[in-house]
């Protein structure tokens, strides 16, 4: 596994939450869209991912539910609750400003 | 996904498992697609898609461990760290848990006792449709009666609501011995056939009676107890159709009934035919006047009881008006059979589950006000776990499942008191409270116990776990600085914990101060006559061999000649109804010149036949006039003794020697007072003495001799070794008659104490369960001072450094419990002032406000509280002031 793959763990909770906010997924979809959404730069280390959702789905910030999937098998879709929601904005806001901090850092001559 | 889902998981684990595994399948085969998509062969896809999940294993066990391990990880977290402060403080788990277990089992063995006597239905099917049957007449001194046996044949005939109506009358039987075998009195019924219908009952072996048996001089049929047919016939399969010998009659035995049925009450152990037609009664009169017959009936399906309740007043009606001379007046009434069973036991134990419940309560504020002690040397371990980030809730969760596991501990060393409770009630309790030996601590009980421990951890370890935890919140942020001495808040709570666990005591002492009150009266109502050194015993004298009044009168003189010539015996004497034996009859009397008011009915007294030798025998003073000697026989002048009650009624301030009574009306044979007898009580010790009447055995009517007086009370006075008297007492009555058992032989003093065992058994736990909450609130007062003297510590020792004395020190922290000690005790006598008045009903000649016992009560928490306080602070107030004040 390359370097590149190493999410961290708050983060991965941070880009699963923001994934589905555009809607319910399964589990390899929200895998397939961080992916493609960050242009290949994030993969999610799929051994990760499924703790994860039910860490999340313990927490009552996802909901999950066993629907068809897009080809006719079933799968266990998640959805955002609207406690998810609210985490959601409390992590994202948390972490533009970490990245703010960290780019300032960075820069600073 | 809620908790519940959460435990559920636990036990769901197979479910769960395969529902990870069809994600994570779904997930492996849309990988792999995508994988072939881009050009991959289908194994390697499906292998790459493999490894890039990792160990299968692996992340399956991770995946449910998220779905379960939150939760539980904190529960067994909670309950660990909670063993392990216990642990780290026996002292106080010791105290704790013992104080629980007092309670608890306190409460656990009246429950069983409550469950057993009360709420257990009685052991016949559908019994709640079951009612007792009673003639009811509208003169008040003679309210509900027995049913007359030609009047129950009416009930039967013309009720339309009753599936099956029947009617009984307890008797002996002397079973004959033979073969070794001495012979044996059991107790038995006489019973309308319809009776097993009417409970709804089968024998196990055999058969039911059929309506014909009821018909007397037809073959004699008997139904036998589980019981009887193991102890005397070897639990012989092949009895059914067997004759056995009982009072000298043959029996075909029908059957056997159930282990484990009784009917009326455990004593009863053999069931017969009344024989309500045909002759050769034994002499039972069959008549509208003699109300002997107990009557229990099954509602049909569908009729409602007040249904039921107008449909007799009907039959009562139409009775009343054909038999104006016997049933005028009257009416039918019915009574729930269970209400009738635990009916008369309802209040006493009622009072004493109210007695341990408030033991419970102040064991557990006991508890409390431990665990709010604790928690001040336990600050700085949890403004610890405060500042690394348990939150107040989290906090909150650990205390309180401290106190679950202290409560679970508690409860389960509880349950082990209360088991040895229940055993010393068992073996000790009331013979005649019904069905209390059934009692047992079985899973209903359990289930109770562990519920309540449950419900008193939540009710009583909230407020100590928000208090402890609210201020390990506040003292996080300072963690290096000396603990501040607790909140107002907090000293508030211990404060109103110790004016309850007062007041509770108080209403508990008070209560028990009544009830012993009230036995102490009960035991020194004088009773007439002397039970020390007397002992008795019963016999019958069946009909086969005694068939007539002449024979039974010449047997009964024969025998107590024989017993007056043994020199151990220092008086013998017999009677038809001993007082205190539950037996009694009452008559009514004409009396010589007395006409009774228009409409009211003669005078009744109780009626007795006794020996020449009786009053002697019981010691009973003779108050005026003579007692009753060799003169009084079959063929001599008619007399008869009469108590005070009657004299005093009858002939108010005038001579009772020289007046006349007849049992039999006008023209019945009159009977001369020779004399007047002290008052006995004969129907119990709370019971008000009633006019009586005492007859000469041989001067009863032979008709009512053969019919009602063939069982005697033989008394016996020796100053000599019981044991070596009541077998003197056998032997003689072996010598005199050897088929005849001596039924009961026992001191007189035990029917005392029989007749007090229901008021001494309350008396002594009520006692019991007050001494035991005073014990625990002393413990709360005594250990809130202790507290109160470390708290005030370095402000002690700065007041001795000033010069106070040591009496002024005492004064301050005794000052604090006594304050609240009092108030306790003003709340506490307001308390028992309204609760008292609810135990009226049990007690004797004590008013349930009695002021004398309200203030001793109160005299006797206070010198005791004022004690609990002032120990430790005598403590206090001997402490070294440069040592506390250095010690900060």
């Amino acid at each position: 596994m390359s370097k590149r793959d190493n999410v961290l763990q708050g983060t991965l909770d941070l880009l699963v939450l923001r994934t589905l906010e555009r809607g319910p997924l399964h589990g390899f979809g929200i895998a397939v869209h961080i992916q493609e959404a960050s242009r290949e730069l994030l993969r999610v280390e799929e051994g990760s991912l499924y703790p994860a959702l039910h860490r999340l789905e313990q927490a009552g910030l996802l909901a999950g539910e066993w629907r068809e999937s897009e080809n006719r098998r079933r799968a266990r879709f998640y959805r955002l609750t609207a406690k998810g929601r609210k985490q959601l904005a409390v992590e994202a806001e948390k972490w533009r400003r970490l990245a703010r901090g960290v780019a300032a850092v960075l820069e600073y001559a | 996904m809620s908790w519940l889902d959460r435990l559920g998981n636990l036990f769901r684990s197979g479910r769960l498992a395969r529902e990870i595994d069809e994600e994570l399948e779904f997930h492996l085969e849309m990988r792999a697609r995508d994988l072939e998509a881009q050009g991959h062969a289908p194994e390697a896809a499906r292998r790459r898609a493999r490894r890039a999940l990792g160990n299968p294993l692996a992340w399956r066990e991770r995946t449910r461990d998220a779905d379960t391990f939150v939760f539980l990880e904190t529960l067994f977290e909670d309950s660990r760290l909670g063993f392990r402060a216990l642990g780290r403080n026996p002292g106080f788990a010791l105290a704790a848990m013992l104080t629980l277990a007092l309670g608890i089992g306190a409460n656990t063995a009246v429950w069983s006792v409550i469950d057993a006597v009360i709420l257990r239905p009685l052991p016949y099917p559908e019994p709640e449709r079951l009612y007792a049957l009673y003639q009811s007449h509208e003169a008040k001194e003679v309210g509900r009666t027995r049913a007359a046996p030609l009047d129950f044949l009416d009930w039967q005939s013309q009720n339309r609501s009753f599936s099956a109506l029947a009617a009984h009358v307890g008797t002996g039987f002397t079973l004959a011995g033979g073969s070794g075998r001495e012979p044996e009195r059991v107790f038995g019924q006489l019973v309308s056939t319809e009776l097993f219908d009417a409970l709804g009952i089968e024998p196990s072996l055999g058969r039911r009676f059929r309506r014909e048996e009821n018909e007397a001089g037809r073959g004699q049929v008997v139904l036998l107890g589980d019981a009887l047919w193991r102890r005397r016939f070897g639990a012989d399969p092949g009895i059914v159709g067997r004759t056995i010998v009982a009072n000298d009659k043959p029996f075909v035995v029908l059957g056997v009934l159930p282990p484990g049925f009784t009917y009326p009450d455990k004593h009863y152990e053999l069931w017969a035919p009344f024989p309500f037609r045909g002759a050769n009664r034994d002499g039972l009169p069959i008549n509208r006047s003699s109300r002997y017959l107990q009557v229990v009936g099954r509602l049909k399906p569908g009729v409602s009881p007040e249904q039921a309740r107008a449909d007799l007043s009907a039959v009562g009606r139409s009775l009343a008006e054909r038999f104006p001379d016997d049933d005028g007046h009257s009416s039918v009434v019915m009574a729930s059979l269970t209400e009738e069973y635990v009916g008369a036991a309802r209040p006493a134990l009622l009072l004493l589950l109210g007695a341990v419940g408030f033991v419970l309560l102040v064991a557990c504020a006991n508890v409390t006000s431990l665990e709010l002690a604790r928690a001040g040397a336990r600050r700085s371990e949890m403004a610890v776990r405060a500042a690394l980030g348990g939150g107040r809730l989290r906090l909150v969760r650990q205390l309180l499942t401290e106190t679950l596991v202290l409560y679970g501990l508690g409860a389960l060393a509880g349950l082990a008191f209360g088991h040895a409770v229940l055993r010393a009630v068992l073996a000790f309790g009331p013979r005649d409270l019904p069905r209390l030996d059934q009692a047992t601590l079985d899973g209903r009980v359990l289930a109770c116990a562990t519920l309540s421990a449950l419900a008193a951890a939540l009710l009583f370890g909230l407020a100590p776990a928000f208090d402890t935890a609210g201020r390990a919140a506040g003292d996080a942020g300072g963690l290096g600085a000396r603990a501040t001495t607790p909140g107002r808040r907090h000293h508030r709570l211990r404060a109103a914990i110790l004016v309850a666990q007062v007041s509770v005591s108080l209403v508990l002492l008070t209560g028990a101060g009544l009830a012993a009150r009230s036995f102490a009266k009960l035991r020194a109502v004088e009773l007439g006559f002397d039970p020390g050194s007397a002992a008795t015993f019963d016999l019958v004298m069946p009909s086969t061999r005694f068939p007539d009044a002449p024979s039974m009168r010449a047997f009964s003189r024969r025998l107590l000649e024989r017993f007056g010539s043994q020199p151990l015996f220092t008086a013998v004497g017999a009677t038809t109804h001993l007082p205190l034996s539950g037996q009694d009859l009452e008559n009514s009397f004409s009396i010589e010149g007395y006409t009774p008011p228009a409409g009211a009915p003669d005078p009744v007294a109780g009626l007795r036949g006794v020996s020449p030798g009786y009053l002697r025998a019981m010691a009973i003073p003779i108050v005026r006039g003579r007692g009753l000697d060799e003169r009084d026989r079959g063929g001599s002048l008619p007399v008869a003794l009469v108590n005070q009650t009657f004299a005093r009624r009858y002939w108010p301030g005038r001579d009772p020697l020289g007046r006349r009574i007849s049992m039999d009306g006008p023209e019945g044979p009159w009977h001369t007072v020779v004399g007047v007898v002290a008052d006995v009580r004969h129907r119990g010790l709370d019971a008000a003495v009633r006019p009586e009447v005492l007859w000469p055995y041989e001067q009863l009517d032979p008709g009512f001799t053969s019919a009602w007086a063939r069982g005697l009370s033989i008394v016996l006075r020796s100053a000599a070794d019981p044991a070596l008297a009541a077998d003197l007492a056998r032997r003689t009555l072996r010598e005199v008659d050897p088929t005849l058992p001596a039924i009961g032989l026992r001191p007189m003093n035990d029917l005392v104490a029989d007749a007090v065992a229901q008021p001494r058994f309350r008396t002594l736990l009520l006692g019991a369960f007050s001494l035991l909450a005073l014990a625990l609130a002393l413990v709360g007062i005594s250990g809130a001072t202790s507290y109160f003297a470390v708290q005030r510590r370095r402000e002690i020792g700065i007041r001795m450094a000033l010069g106070a004395r040591r009496g002024a020190v005492l004064a301050l922290v005794v000052g604090r419990g006594a304050r609240l000690a009092a108030l306790g005790i003003a709340l506490g006598a307001a308390a028992s002032y309204a609760l008292t008045r609810s135990m009226a009903s049990l007690l004797f000649e004590v008013s349930p406000t009695d002021p004398a016992t309200f203030a001793l009560a109160a005299g006797l928490l206070a010198a005791a509280a004022l004690l609990a306080a002032y120990l430790p602070a005598s403590r206090a107030a001997g402490i070294d002031p440069v040592e506390a004040l250095r010690q900060e």
